[in-house]
């Protein structure tokens, strides 16, 4: 029997799982009269026509009978390009899947069901647009009673939220540490002061971190029964969407953004780096392409018309909040922002560190840009040639990648605070190490600056 | 109110009771504004007609 994926082990009422190399959904005998109010009450057919909600379609069960015991319903969802995490998303990001998860809460309700848990797991994205994956979440609303998911909405979204937008966006990296959600306290805690003069922030954190604090252990009170009325519930979600929608975080500078704007590219060089990204690109004709430390995905951009799907990546969060917003504004539907460290890329969490899977598992491309970023790997991160290269040809066949001389001025600016033990940072030393995986298929130079691009494909 | 023994997640005695609380005070607010919105159209519809 092939076991349940470990990121959804926890819900018996519909399981993932992997079968002949496709995904699908296991919808319970137990789950069923949920279901069939879902398909019923035409909510599914709302939320998924408005691309709230993953399309899916029946499959015959007959395959899986044999398998898996009190099946009622088999699921082929569609897939999602690329699956990332919250602590992978820009604050753009994190506020749109927080609005999604009211949004659908609302329009459930509407229909008299309601989301049974409000794991930020629930949402992925496609593009900059987040789209509910967990068709299992929906249960027929239970009269009279508060949200059971309201606590864990706070702790996956308000939380993460109010620390991106009251202290640093690096914060969200803080979701890792916690496989359900930031605690509350800790939120509480590391918000500043004058938070607790806010209503809407004193309300649905401050005030509800003390609340569990003092009732949550307290089991007589466990057993009261306590009620809350559909409009003072449709209420309370609409209080927190209003004040949601009125976040942003104040800062969009950092020491990377602008950085094509700013740095001593000149006009030559910048369109003979654009020629060269244009010929590899046309040449290789990735499907799905990393671009790696992207800034605010100028070259992406510049992909985006000749990719199908590309993953923009870069360790500060600033600047993935960036390209979030100009994604949004400009309406482009095929580039993933996502913030993530290359010398520290996303580990795997939760059971068996597979609930959510690392990046290097995910990470399978048709190619790699890897432009103004070497240096930054070999000098800023220490991290030798040859293993930046083992690991660039384990993802993607095909590489390009920028050689940024020593003598260049954003080297020396790396070198201004650190010992120079880099002696085998050489142009030499870098093809040697990497012919190892690959062979340069073609060289090119911008003129002046001792910058080199070369496109690499890897040994067959 | 169902079963909590039965719920996938556990939905924290703290948090049930805090949307208790805070649902009040929103739709009590909500209601407030309405009514005083109400209150003060009448005024301003008057003093349109004159």
């Amino acid at each position: 029997m092939t076991p349940a994926n470990p990121s959804s082990f926890k819900d018996p009422d519909g399981s993932i799982i992997y079968k002949d190399g496709s995904l699908f959904r296991l919808i319970s005998q137990t789950y069923k009269g949920h279901y069939n109010t879902l398909i019923t009450s035409g909510l599914y057919k709302e939320l998924s026509e408005a691309h709230m909600l993953i399309n899916h379609e029946e499959v015959d069960p007959i395959n899986f009978n044999t398998e898996y015991k009190n099946i009622y319903k088999v699921l082929k969802p569609q897939l999602i390009p690329f699956i990332s995490y919250p602590y992978e998303w820009s604050f753009m990001q994190l506020k749109a899947a927080a609005l999604l998860t009211l949004d659908i809460q609302l329009k459930a309700l509407e229909k008299n069901m309601w989301l049974k848990d409000a794991n930020c797991s629930n949402i992925q994205f496609i593009g900059v647009d987040p789209i509910f994956i967990d068709t299992s979440s929906f249960e027929n609303y239970s009269e009279n009673s508060p949200w059971p998911a309201y606590g864990q909405f706070c702790r996956h979204f308000l939380g993460p939220l109010l620390l991106f937008a009251y202290k640093k966006p690096e914060l969200s990296n803080l979701s890792i540490a916690y496989s359900d959600g930031i605690p509350l306290n800790i939120v509480s805690y590391s918000l500043p002061s004058r938070t607790k003069l806010n209503f809407f922030i004193f309300l649905h954190i401050h005030y509800h971190a003390t609340l569990e604090m003092k009732f949550n252990r307290d089991v007589s009170f466990r057993k009261k029964k306590l009620m809350l009325s559909k409009s003072r519930l449709i209420a309370l979600i609409t209080h927190l969407k209003s004040g949601i929608q009125k976040l942003d975080i104040k800062i969009d500078k950092s020491e990377w953004s602008d950085y094509y704007k700013t740095f001593s590219y000149s006009n030559e060089n910048y369109s003979q780096k654009q020629k060269a990204v244009l010929s590899f690109i046309e040449s290789a004709h990735p499907n799905i392409l990393l671009d790696m430390g992207c800034n605010e995905g100028e070259f992406s951009l510049l992909c985006s018309q000749k990719v199908k799907y590309i993953i923009a990546t870069d360790s500060d969060a600033v600047v993935v909040n960036n390209l979030a917003k100009k994604l949004s504004h400009l309406k482009i539907k095929n580039i993933l922002p996502l913030a993530v460290n290359m010398a520290h890329p996303t580990p795997g969490i939760g059971l068996f560190n597979k609930e959510h899977t690392s990046f290097i598992e995910r990470a399978s491309f048709d190619a790699i840009l890897a432009l103004a970023l070497i240096h930054h790997l070999a000098i800023g991160h220490n991290i030798p040639f040859e293993l930046i290269a083992e690991q660039f040809a384990a993802w993607a066949p095909q590489l390009l990648i920028e050689f940024v001389p020593k003598e260049d001025s954003q080297v020396q600016k790396l070198l201004i605070t650190k010992k120079d033990i880099y002696s085998l940072y050489t142009q030499e030393h870098f093809l040697r190490s990497f012919n190892f995986f690959y062979r340069i298929k073609e060289q090119y130079p911008l003129d002046n600056s001792g910058r080199i691009l070369f496109w690499m494909e890897t040994h067959a | 109110m169902k079963d909590l023994i039965t719920l996938y997640i556990d939905p924290g005695t703290g948090s049930l009771l805090v949307q208790v609380i805070v649902g009040g005070i929103v739709a009590g607010s909500l209601f407030f504004k309405k009514t005083l919105g109400s209150f003060l159209n009448i005024f301003k519809r008057k003093s349109d007609k004159s």
